[in-house]
């Protein structure tokens, strides 16, 4: 009534389309497959340019947007827009995946995907026909935090990087040039979102200079990602993963120490950019059925986007096919309606409420309380005859944390060995012989036996097993040694346990010796990378006491 | 149709007596007046509500007290002549107005002869007397708070700005309780069309009583389901007079010592009048404290809940082994034990606001230290859970706003559920509802996220007052709800140039 806001400001608008973009971008452009090297971060500042150029074009087009039966003609610009709405349910449910996944691996370990879906589908639902002035608003706001936490690790990041791996350029193509264009320009193609909001946007010709600033902004994000993947993890050992970006998230360490793992921070604002985005798809889809008097069915449409992710989900659709199908079919398809465009010439809220509640109290019990968990604080891994053998070490909480509480069971054990013909095996024993769960977001080292180390092929097992386990950080040091089962069952030094121990020991002489500690990280990039894995530190027993030789 | 006064007063008195039958506070008293008691007339007035001195201090009763010995002929030309016009009376011709005179607290005189009625003007009702504000006490800034009487809450105001662009518009709201509302505004810096835009609201419903603000808060706003207030309530003058000047509006109800200040946004919750007469960098401070405050309230127990059962390698291991041990023993799952603390805890607040003073303060050690230790000590809850629930709650008294605190509390039973149940998925589903919820609310128009999601108006300079609080001489102009017009409020003049140091 009063307010200047019935139009949103170029800044709501630029930060809105980085708040929707940032995380699928993260999680999307370091897996495209020519996407690597200097290739990839040449790739990406030419799809950038292609796209900043035929922006100003789709910027002059918006009257098409606005009214497409007016200037296509009833049926063609019921077509145009039926098309254009079912890539972005197409997108939506990329997007519902996306965040199912992460979700269940990295936030609710083995959560039901269905209902994280349902979910995110829900609260992105809410409210998403509510004008685009309330997502500037909401943007403006979540911007820069959002910005702070993934920008500011991305930063954090670079304490990583190894100088000898970003000597390494990889390859470069023109092939492989031109097709990681089209593929960035097909990534960048959800600017073209951009003409249908235009009609609510303050001096909506001026937007050029928004849309080039985040291109600026997203491509030199997206290439400082590539050069801290290449420079962390080194060239050919990170583009399998699904998530490359989040495991490198999960060596950063901040100043002082005072967390333990900061990843799920940046996490978290993914999922939260990942919403926005889902967010974004129902906004613009019930946007564009308005102007084709189809408004009504944007409700269905929002079901139809959950019911292709949760049947998705169910059969088990790589995202990739994803990306493919954009590159394939939607890209080139929506590029050429986009530029024929400008050619043109001419409620229930309670029962909604209750099924909200539903679905959290049967998620609930997913969590596991602190009690009910284990937390092995070093864990040794030897290989004999066919068989893993895992050994935790345990800590007795009591002595550690200086807490003596009556009539508590917690901690008398102090290693738990168990074997296995696989690592799966071995922990499953484990399982079985355990009332709680293990918890190994919080081991200190990794002590393997000489057997193992001088096999590669279990050595690739015991990797492969350890990546899986996202609770298992990059960071954790390596050592070897020769009587396994002794060193695990020793105390560190009383109160400490043998992973503290052997940490505090390597981290108090590292100025003074030569030989670098070994993390897992470095044996996960030769590994991928098939070189010689590093020679690890040798953990000894001097007077019942662990002692490492090169540190000691 | 309205009932006319009678010339003939035992009309006036049947009709009166009538009308007040079973009405045993109210006293009619016919008086024989002039020479030889020939003239009659009568004094209607409420017991409690006029005392006798104010009757025989007022002009009318001076002039009642010089009609005793007067010729009964000459009586009334004398009040004819004499007895209207003068400031503490004033005439009344319906029955109507004279019961609601009367009501409201005056008496009311009536003469044989005379078509009309004389209200005597009185102090009314019995009110207490200005005193401390009890709810926003401040270490510096005047010590008057509101009363519960509108007339001497907007002289309180009117005392602070001297100026007659101070406009107050009254009105009277409640079919039964016939409430006194008063609209304060500044003509020249409100808004073009707030005021209107306001009186319509009042206007648009019909009720049986107006009790307090809060009544007609609920009855104007426009999302009554938001948890968020739409209305910031204050019992400080200096406030309301400062806003005032920052061209917001005031409405002060009878009987009410808070006033409703309009257009409230987030912002304005997380301010209180005392910041702007201390210095800018300790005031800086506590609002950075405040807004911490805000999101300790609603997401720390939550965080605690994602923390521990979902995502435990967030925290130093020392840390999380330490809330491991603690646990041991504890018979309920974490969820269930921070919500019965939670609860705990604000059972302890109900019954300390509701208790006399030094009882509260013994109700909250009662039950912050002898509850919660023994609570720890029969192992119902762990010793961590204490120590979240009570951040949580030193949180939210450290929010300045009663009304803006409550809805964060209420909400963090929500992120309880949420991170209990789903993690920190949980906690940034909710933190996006609340922020989309938030995003889309609007007081009087103005967005409520504002100055963080207003428009980069040109020379638009709202965040100043936010999260920092700039030095006052960079303050200059006024937040976004005042008149576009009059948006300096600072007009710095050029000084002379200052001598320089002398060097002996």
């Amino acid at each position: 009534m009063y307010t200047d806001n019935a139009r949103i400001s170029h800044r709501q608008l630029f930060r809105q389309m980085l708040t929707s973009l940032l995380g699928v971008y993260f999680l999307a452009v370091p897996v495209l497959p020519d996407m690597t090297g200097r290739q990839g971060v040449l790739c990406i500042l030419t799809g950038a340019g292609l796209y900043g150029v035929l922006g100003i074009y789709f910027i002059r087009a918006r009257n098409t947007f606005r009214d497409p039966e007016g200037y296509m003609g009833k049926i063609w610009g019921k077509a145009f827009i039926l098309l254009y709405t079912s890539w972005l349910w197409f997108v939506g449910v990329f997007l519902l995946l996306m965040t199912a996944r992460i979700t269940g691996e990295f936030l609710i370990e083995g959560s039901p995907s269905w209902i994280v879906i349902l979910l995110a589908a829900f609260a992105a639902y809410l409210g998403s026909h509510q004008g685009l002035e309330r997502r500037g608003r909401m943007a403006e706001v979540s911007f820069p935090v959002l910005f702070l936490i993934l920008a500011g690790m991305l930063l954090l990041a670079a304490t990583q990087v190894r100088p000898e791996y970003l000597e390494e350029t990889g390859t470069l193509s023109f092939a492989g040039w031109a097709g990681g264009s089209w593929q960035m320009l097909c990534v960048f193609l959800p600017f073209a979102f951009l003409p249908v909001a235009l009609g609510n946007v303050k001096h909506p010709a001026g937007t050029g200079k928004v849309m080039w600033a985040v291109l600026g902004v997203i491509a030199g994000l997206l290439t400082l990602t590539l050069i801290l993947l290449q420079g962390s993890f080194g060239l050919g050992s990170y583009e399998h993963e699904e998530f490359p970006v989040i495991r490198l998230m999960s060596g950063v360490r901040l100043p002082g120490d005072f967390l333990e793992r900061v990843d799920l921070f940046w996490v978290a604002a993914l999922v939260f950019s990942l919403l926005f985005a889902i967010g974004s798809v129902f906004f613009y889809s019930h946007e564009l059925l308005v102007r084709i008097h189809l408004e009504k069915s944007a409700l269905v449409a929002g079901g139809a986007v959950v019911l292709g992710a949760l049947g998705c989900e169910r059969a088990q659709i790589h995202p990739e096919f994803f990306i493919r199908f954009t590159m394939g079919f939607y890209g080139p398809m929506l590029l050429l309606l986009l530029l024929l465009s400008g050619f043109t010439g001419k409620k229930g809220k309670i029962p909604r409420a209750g099924l909200f509640l539903l679905t959290l109290l049967a998620l609930s019990g997913c969590g596991i309380s602190l009690e009910d968990r284990v937390f092995p604080m070093s864990m040794g891994v030897d290989y004999e005859n066919g068989y893993y053998r895992l050994s935790y070490g345990i800590p007795q909480l009591s002595k550690v944390t200086g807490q003596d509480k009556e009539e508590t069971q917690s901690g008398e054990e102090q290693a738990l060995v168990y074997e296995g013909a696989t690592l799966e095996d071995a922990q499953e024993r484990f399982r079985e012989n355990q009332e709680n769960y293990l918890d190994m977001g919080h081991m200190k080292a990794i002590i393997l036996g000489k057997r193992i180390t001088e096999n590669r092929e279990a050595m690739a097992e015991l990797l492969g097993f350890l990546e899986e386990n996202p609770a298992v950080a990059g960071n954790i040091y390596v050592f070897t040694t020769e009587n396994i089962e002794t060193l695990m069952s020793l105390d560190g030094q009383g109160v400490d346990s043998v992973g503290d121990y052997l940490t505090g020991i390597l981290e108090n002489t590292l100025d003074k010796k030569k030989q670098k500690p070994v993390i897992l990280q470095d044996l996960y990039g030769a590994w991928h990378r098939e070189e010689e894995y590093p020679g690890l530190p040798e953990v000894t027993i001097v007077n019942k006491k662990p002692s490492i030789r090169q540190h000691s | 149709m309205e009932q006319k006064i009678s010339c003939r007063i035992e009309e006036n008195e049947a009709y009166v007596r009538k009308r007040l039958e079973n009405c045993d506070d109210f006293i009619i008293r016919p008086m024989l007046l002039g020479e030889g008691r020939k003239i009659r007339c009568l004094v209607v007035y409420i017991e409690v509500a006029v005392s006798n001195m104010v009757l025989e201090d007022s002009v009318i009763g001076k002039l009642v007290n010089h009609m005793w010995e007067m010729p009964s002929h000459k009586i009334l030309e004398f009040v004819k002549d004499n007895g209207m016009g003068i400031s503490d009376v004033q005439p009344l011709d319906t029955m109507e107005e004279v019961f609601a005179s009367t009501l409201a607290g005056n008496a009311v005189f009536f003469l044989d002869g005379y078509a009309r009625a004389v209200k005597i003007s009185s102090k009314g009702y019995p009110n207490l007397s200005v005193s401390e504000s009890d709810r926003e006490k401040v270490l510096r800034g005047s010590k008057e708070g509101f009363t519960d009487s509108v007339k001497t809450n907007s002289a309180l105001v009117r005392k602070r700005i001297r100026d007659t662009r101070l406009k107050v518009k009254q009105k009277i709201l409640g079919e039964r309780s016939q409430t006194v509302v008063q609209v304060l505004y500044m003509e020249d810096l409100v808004r073009p069309g707030l005021v209107e835009a306001i009186e319509k609201r009042l206007d648009s419903f019909i009720i049986d009583g107006v009790l307090d603000t809060g009544i007609l808060e609920q009855m104007t706003e426009t999302s009554w389901l938001s948890p968020f207030p739409q209305f910031q309530t204050t019992e400080r003058p200096d406030k309301c007079a400062a806003e005032i000047l920052n061209g917001r509006i005031l409405i002060l109800t009878d009987h009410s010592p808070a006033g409703l200040l309009l257009p409230a946004v987030f912002n304005d919750f997380l301010q209180v009048s005392e910041d702007y007469y201390n210095r800018f960098a300790i005031v800086s401070l506590q609002r950075i404290l405040r807004y911490g405050a805000v999101l300790m309230t609603m997401l720390f127990s939550g965080a605690y809940l994602a923390v521990t059962n979902f995502h435990t390698q967030v925290l130093p291991t020392n840390l999380i082994l330490s809330f491991s041990e603690a646990r041991q023993g504890v018979p309920f799952p974490g969820i269930l034990e921070i919500l019965l603390m939670e609860l705990a805890f604000e059972m302890i607040r109900e019954a300390g606001v509701r208790m006399p003073g030094p009882l509260g303060g013994t109700i909250g050690i009662v039950g912050g230290l002898i509850i919660g230790q023994a609570a720890v000590t029969a192992n119902l809850v762990s010793p961590i859970v204490v120590v979240v629930v009570a951040v949580s709650a030193l949180s939210s008294l450290a929010i300045p706003a009663d009304e803006f605190s409550a809805p964060f509390r209420l909400l963090k039973f929500g992120f309880i559920m949420l991170g209990g149940t789903l993690g920190v998925f949980g906690m940034i589903l909710g933190l996006y509802l609340v922020l989309s919820h938030l995003a889309g609310q609007k007081s009087f128009g103005i967005p409520y996220l504002s100055p963080f999601a207003a428009q980069n108006k040109e020379g638009y300079c709202g965040e100043r007052d936010s999260f920092i609080r700039f030095p006052l001489p960079l303050l200059n102009k006024r937040p976004v709800y005042a008149r576009k017009e009059e948006q300096i409020k600072i007009w710095h003049k050029k000084r002379k140039k200052e001598e320089g140091h002398v060097h002996r």
